[in-house]
């Protein structure tokens, strides 16, 4: 599945999802349809990541209003 | 020999039930952020003549408050009758000291080895144990020693009760109770209008077009969901529910071609609603797995707050269904059910006031006061329910949440404890001027309340009305860890100034002291933080540096010091959970709290800063700046008393002796 060039990988991904993701790409002004998946794969990971590690608690402090 | 007697009464569980003891009953109002100055002032005024009744009938005191004056520590040493160092309740945030990483002060941490654990069929996880959430307070609550000797006891939204403890007595709880998502509020608001920020809303932002589905060129269709709790059969055990992890519901909003009316249907039912409306309360099922084997029951209100030309309308956090609870939230967990067959549905999240939307902007305040006057309708047919169940010798509780909000809201626009002090940061001049006075009104409600029921007690009953602490201005916040880190305490990796502690910036090699919560500072202590370094013979005098420059600390905007006082909780608490509790409590001084970064455990540039939420109230600081009030129909002795002792004191009204571990003493003797 995976080709190793250097510091990047090619990833096999289906012909036709290829050709969705690039009209995307094209109307959301994405110089090509490589970054526009690095931002989306980006983005996501980042839910699966986090940012701050305390989301549990910051969400629960915040619906009882004592933080922003 | 009586304490002997109670106790094997409460280990003997459900016998026979005991001949209760012939006293009168007990009646308590607990009013959640009442400030005896205002109270004073108001009822010098005339206007609160309930209370200057009780005042001249019985007593009027100040009640001291816990170290901190945080509601859900206040709150655990009135139920237990002990302080923070016995029931282990410190702040609303506390720290695990292996990972440094703030977690939740209401749920016990889960045990090594009694994770969750769950069996996977294809694209589920069925729950086969482990993981169970536990209430983190300690001690015995006072009900179940008066439900052992034979006391009915009804409580109603009792702060700090959730997880549900076991018990046999009728409690409700209250604040810290959850929504469906499992958190503590996340409301809906559907529009057509693009927010230009939506990443710190609390809210689900649900952002589409209206439709022309009935092709007469009008738009006047909107389709969205709503959002229930998490899909945890789709969930690996442990896995926090990510943003399109729960479980939903269509909602559509029919727009009235002519009138501003809409008809919004969700779940079981439907509601029309006209702009600047709520509609009653709508149940929504949620499938959880398929064929309907494991569904929950929610129940949401939503708000026009406006159909055109701008779309704009809010759904309530979805409620756990009193009638059909997903989650145990009473005990015994049919409590809930019987409450909602005699008053029907009710907000069940611990605190219901939408405060978020307003703190959001999304809400004015007009918007936010007609959510409370839903709430306090709910506490009026709740209370109404305690005293037509209230016969001679029984004990009722009954919680009010709504000063206690409308202070931390609304004091930006006028404060009633210091009238004459500046205006605030958060001020807004149109809004204040409608709003100003809404603090105080909320305070003659509260009277009324009063008045109403006291003519419904038993002659004899023994009333008392108490606040677990009192009230201020929020002004300026103080960034502890920022402080930390300029006095050399708190160091940062690699040469920075800001950062955070989760997120591993701070260099624990070299740190001998953090904040986390809203007033706890850290040792970095060796042999129970997993990086500590401060040695126990240098406890106590890096302990006194601290306290001495804290104290010292002038904020060079205002030239005032902005810490009245830090205690060493070593010196403060007793207990069997003292060990577990921050190091030092800083008590901020009137105008001053911690900042939402420190109690985060993040470093901030400023050591201070203006605030500028509309959060704007606050009662996070020294203990002796925010006592609560105290009113009893009968007259006392003494005063000086504090939270710790009504328990106590209600149980020596029965003829019965402290619970273990309680250290407060009774009223009446």
């Amino acid at each position: 599945m995976f080709g190793n060039l250097g510091n990047t990988v090619k990833i096999k991904l289906d012909k036709d999802l290829v050709a969705r993701l690039k009209r995307v790409a094209d109307v959301a002004g994405y110089a090509t349809v490589e970054e526009f998946i690095v931002h989306v794969l980006e983005r996501e990971m980042t839910n699966f990541e986090g940012t701050d590690g305390d989301d549990d608690i910051r969400d629960k402090l915040r619906g009882l209003g004592y933080i922003s | 020999m009586k304490r002997l007697l109670a106790l094997a009464l409460l280990a003997a569980g459900c016998g026979s039930a005991p001949e209760p003891p012939d006293v009168p009953g007990v009646f308590v109002l607990g009013v959640d952020g009442m400030d005896p100055t205002i109270l004073s002032r108001m009822a010098e005024e005339g206007r609160m003549p309930a209370f200057q009744r009780l005042m001249e009938e019985g007593t009027f005191q100040i009640l001291g408050t816990s170290i901190p004056p945080q509601s859900p520590v206040a709150w655990s040493s009135f139920i237990t009758g002990m302080d923070p160092g016995g029931h282990g309740v410190f702040d609303f945030v506390h720290r695990d000291p292996q990972t440094y990483m703030p977690v939740s002060s209401a749920v016990r941490p889960v045990a090594e080895g009694d994770e969750p654990d769950a069996l996977n069929l294809g694209p589920y996880y069925l729950p086969i144990g482990g993981g169970e959430t536990v209430n983190n307070r300690g001690g015995t609550p006072f009900w179940d020693y008066l439900h052992a000797a034979g006391v009915d006891v009804e409580v109603f939204r009792i702060p700090g009760n959730y997880p549900t403890p076991e018990s046999d007595a009728k409690v409700l709880g209250g604040m810290g109770t959850v929504d469906m998502r499992g958190g503590y509020g996340t409301y809906t608001w559907y529009t057509d209008q693009p927010l230009l920020d939506t990443s710190d809303l609390k809210a689900d932002v649900q952002l589409d077009a209206l439709r022309d589905n009935n092709a007469d060129g009008i738009p006047e269709t909107f389709i969205s969901t709503l959002k229930g709790p998490p899909d945890l059969f789709r969930l690996p055990p442990g896995q926090e529910p990510g943003h399109d992890d729960y479980l939903t519901s269509r909602v559509t909003v029919t727009l009235d071609p002519e009138e501003d009316v809409a008809l919004v249907a969700v779940g079981d039912g439907q509601a029309l609603i006209a702009e600047g409306e709520w509609s009653p309360w709508i149940t929504v099922p949620f499938e959880g797995l398929p064929a309907h084997m494991a569904d929950m029951v929610g129940a949401v209100r939503f708000y026009a707050k406006e159909l055109r030309p701008k779309f704009q309308l809010y759904a309530s956090p979805v409620q756990i269904w009193p009638e059909d609870p997903a989650q145990t939230i009473s005990s015994p967990a049919e409590f809930a059910q019987e409450i909602h067959a005699r008053i029907g549905g009710f907000y069940t999240q611990g605190l219901p006031e939408e405060t978020n939307a307003l703190k959001d902007r999304l809400f004015d305040d007009g918007d936010y006061l007609s959510q409370v006057h839903l709430v306090q309708g709910e506490t009026q047919r709740m209370l109404d329910l305690a005293l037509t169940d209230f016969a001679p010798g029984d004990m009722s509780f009954v919680y009010m949440s709504d000063l206690d909000l409308q202070c931390h809201m609304l004091w930006r626009h006028h404060d009633p404890r210091f009238p004459l002090a500046p205006q605030h940061p958060a001020f807004e001049p149109a809004l204040a001027a409608l709003y100003a006075g809404e603090i105080e009104r909320i305070y003659e409600h509260v009277d009324a309340t009063l008045a109403h029921f006291r003519e419904r007690l038993p002659p004899d009953t023994l009333l008392l009305v108490m606040s677990d602490h009192g009230f201020g201005p929020e002004v300026r916040t103080f960034n502890l860890n920022s402080w930390l880190r300029d006095q050399g305490f708190l160091v940062l990796r690699d040469g920075k100034r800001t950062g955070s502690i989760a997120v591993g910036d701070v260099d624990w090699s070299q740190t001998r002291a953090y904040g986390l919560g809203f007033n706890g500072l850290y040792l970095n202590l060796q042999g129970r933080e997993a990086q500590g370094i401060v040695t126990e013979e240098q406890v106590a005098p890096l302990m006194r540096e601290l306290q001495r420059g804290l104290e010292a600390w002038i904020d060079p905007q205002t030239g005032r010091r902005g810490i009245y006082q830090v205690d060493s909780t070593r010196e403060v608490y007793s207990g069997r959970r003292v060990a577990e509790a921050p190091d030092l409590i800083l008590g901020y001084d009137l105008g001053y709290a911690g900042s939402d970064e420190s109690t985060l455990g993040e470093i901030a540039e400023e050591v201070v800063a203006d605030n500028t939420s509309r959060w704007s109230g606050n009662h996070l600081g020294a203990a002796p700046l925010f006592p609560g009030v105290l009113l009893t129909n009968r007259t006392l002795g003494r005063a000086g008393w504090d939270l710790t002792d009504l328990p106590v004191s209600i149980l020596d009204h029965y003829g019965l002796p402290p619970g273990e571990g309680m250290v407060g003493e009774s009223l009446f003797r």
